[in-house]
């Protein structure tokens, strides 16, 4: 409790954190609710310029964003099925009815509530949790048990936001393919670099990010713009009664615990947790309920969860060094510009960065309660504000954010290339998160299983002396096996229905 | 060819390239299991069998009734509008370090306007006008971010005078 009171007084009493507490809260809400940006695209463009920014100040305004975009995806995900980001995708399975039926005042007012519940538990769970964990981690997980986790977020992270399970494979493959381009990280054998200058120090990840999130969907908003195909509502903000949101107090807790404890896993974060949550709740009221026809149930589910997530992810980044997703992903790299390698140490040498970000996701999600009642007022005019006249604006700041990391042009092409591949993935149902999250927990994972080999002099047996270690790889494998095995089975039902449907000869 | 086996051969030679270009890097009398060319070798191989499971799973849905006819022709429809999408960013992307951010800038945003469907002078000159200098006062000035000033005469001297004055 005292670190926590010594975080909110680091944060309210610099103006400094103040201001870009308030910047993060706003933002997120904003890019989360405009739709062909979101919390992802803020985070890109943002991050050159977090190099001139101290290190405390950058993860927190991160951690803020994470909050209130992951909230202020919900907006979209119910006015227009478009979901902010992966993890507000179920918040579109039965907030967008419920739009088409002229309640998505609602759906958003469910939304703000859950969201900001589920966040505020998160986040108080979190300050319990993320050192002790830390100090657990610190005596049991090296670089063998470091190595078993990325492969554990490697193979869930197999289903996140791809149309298939071989689709969502390939995408993390070619993620790992692309960030082994550069120097090896065994001994710095250069490795298709092509005698590069540029590609012997990899490929930049900030433009492969901007490419990916913010160019891609710019493009794709902008397809359906000259398909014909956009379109704009207005809405109206009520509140679910206090009666009717008691109804779903059960349904709400739920949400939240599954939230928090999916949102550990690395590799996966609020995504998975909000899918898991509101299938749940499906499996739950399969016999009362209507799910994906508008059940208000289904929004409480999914953004219980998915804010309950934000707190969790943290965990892992802080207290192992790893990413659960696009946004963590983008915080480790603000943590590797200033220098810094999240892990058990972070709470020992940086104790007030961490408390000031436990602080800031504490009171980020107390603000939602008030902000997102206001901001669904606001988003009504801003929606106003046609697309087509903001895709130019978006697409030069992300130029100059590509530009700005390392001044180097190449930069503006590769940001351009992702994007164009990003908009060519997403369109074949492949998924972009599942790529980013291939080249950053590749990375990692190439590197931790380089270190354990140095440690271990090459034998892979030593894997065996580690129980942690081998038994999350064999959970790993257990995973990928079980998600193949669901994917062949949902193959092969739809054809032998087929074969059974057709006449016969 | 359908949409199916165009995938399929590109994924194949993704997972080819990565795997025959390894070669030239493995250091072959290296006696270490963890080479520079191991991690490339195993994703370039789990690519390969990955993408022949998705070719044969979509063949098998195709056989078993579902039509990729309809979809393939759509998205190359589709693909034949949006590549309109890419050419502006693009050209930005070519000109940027030849003439500079502060006149490629301008010429972006109207195109990108133009290409999005906006026609009507007034909106383009307003957002083009507005977003510019909103974007180069804020990053220039305020942020002191370096903007590419060009490298082609008069552009390199003219955008560097803009600089200098904007500070």
């Amino acid at each position: 409790m005292e670190n926590f009171i010594h975080g909110a007084e680091l944060l309210f009493t610099d103006p400094t954190a103040l201001l870009l507490f308030a910047c993060g809260l706003l933002g997120g809400l904003l890019f989360g609710c405009i739709p062909g940006v979101n919390l992802l695209t803020l985070g890109a463009v943002i991050l050159p310029f977090t190099a001139r920014m101290e290190a405390e100040h950058a993860i927190m305004l991160y951690s803020v964003i994470y909050c209130s975009g992951v909230f202020g995806g919900a907006i979209t995900a119910i006015l227009f099925n478009i979901p902010g980001s992966p993890e507000n995708a179920p918040t579109a399975f039965d907030g967008y009815p419920m739009t088409l039926r002229g309640e998505a005042g609602r759906a958003i007012g469910a939304a703000v509530l859950c969201s900001a519940l589920g966040g505020m538990f998160s986040a108080l769970l979190m300050m319990f949790a993320t050192p002790l964990i830390a100090t657990w981690a610190v005596r049991n997980f090296g670089p063998p048990e470091i190595f078993g986790l990325i492969c554990l977020g490697l193979a869930v992270s197999a289903s996140v936001g791809a149309k298939t399970l071989w689709t969502g494979l390939l995408s993390i493959s070619l993620g790992v393919l692309i960030g082994t381009i550069g120097a090896a990280p065994s001994d710095g054998t250069p490795r298709y670099a092509f005698g590069s200058y540029y590609l012997l120090a990899g490929v930049g990840f900030i433009p492969v990010v901007l490419g990916l999130f913010a160019v891609s969907e710019v493009f794709a908003q902008g397809a359906q713009r000259l398909a014909g195909s956009d379109r704009t509502k207005t809405i109206a903000v009520d509140f679910p009664s206090a009666r009717e949101f008691w109804g779903l107090k059960f349904a709400a807790a739920r949400s939240a615990l599954i939230g928090f404890f999916a949102g550990i896993l690395p590799g996966i974060g609020a995504t998975l947790a909000a899918f898991l949550s509101y299938g749940e709740a499906a499996r739950a009221g399969r016999k009362t309920k209507k799910f994906g026809q508008g059940e208000l149930e289904g929004v409480v589910a999914s953004e219980t969860a998915n804010n309950a997530a934000t707190g969790a992810a943290m965990i892992p980044l802080l207290a192992l060094g790893l990413p659960g997703g696009a946004l963590t992903a983008m915080m480790l790299g603000v943590f590797q510009i200033h220098g810094m390698e999240p892990g058990p140490l972070i709470f020992i040498t940086s104790a007030d960065l961490v408390w000031v970000v436990f602080a800031a996701m504490f009171f980020a999600n107390l603000a939602i309660f008030g902000l997102g009642y206001i901001q669904t007022r606001l988003v009504v005019h801003l929606l106003r504000i046609p697309f087509h006249l903001m895709a130019p604006a978006i697409l030069l700041i992300a130029t100059v954010g590509a530009f700005a990391v390392r001044n180097l042009a190449m930069d503006i092409w590769v940001m351009y290339i992702a994007g164009i591949a990003g908009y060519l993935l997403r369109r074949t149902g492949y998924s972009v998160a599942g790529l980013v999250l291939g080249l950053i927990l590749g990375t990692l994972g190439e590197e931790s299983l380089s270190k354990t080999m140095q440690l271990t002099q090459g034998e892979l047996s030593a894997f065996l002396d580690r129980p942690i270690a081998s038994g999350l790889i064999v959970l790993s494998i257990l995973v990928l096996l079980s998600a193949i095995v669901t994917q062949l089975r949902g193959t092969a039902a739809p054809r032998s229905q087929a074969q059974s449907s057709a006449p016969s000869r | 060819m359908t949409r199916a086996t165009i995938e399929y051969v590109a994924w194949l030679a993704v997972a080819a390239s990565f795997f025959g270009m390894s070669f030239e890097f493995a250091g072959g009398d290296r006696q270490e299991i963890v080479t520079p060319a191991l991690w490339p070798r195993i994703f370039s191989l789990i690519t390969a069998v990955v993408a022949t499971l998705n070719f044969v799973g979509r063949l098998r849905a195709e056989r078993g009734g579902a039509s990729g006819g309809d979809e393939d022709r759509s998205t190359w429809r589709e693909f034949a509008t949006t590549a309109k999408l890419f050419v502006a960013p693009l050209a930005f992307a070519f000109l940027l370090p030849r003439i500079g951010f502060f006149f490629a800038a301008p010429l972006f945003l109207a195109a990108q306007l133009l290409v999005l469907g906006e026609r009507r002078p007034a909106v383009i000159l307003a957002v083009v006008a507005g977003v510019f200098a909103v974007i180069a006062g804020v990053f220039t000035a305020l942020l002191y971010v370096a903007l590419p000033l060009g490298s082609w005469e008069p552009f390199y001297s003219l955008s560097a005078a803009l600089v200098a004055a904007l500070r």
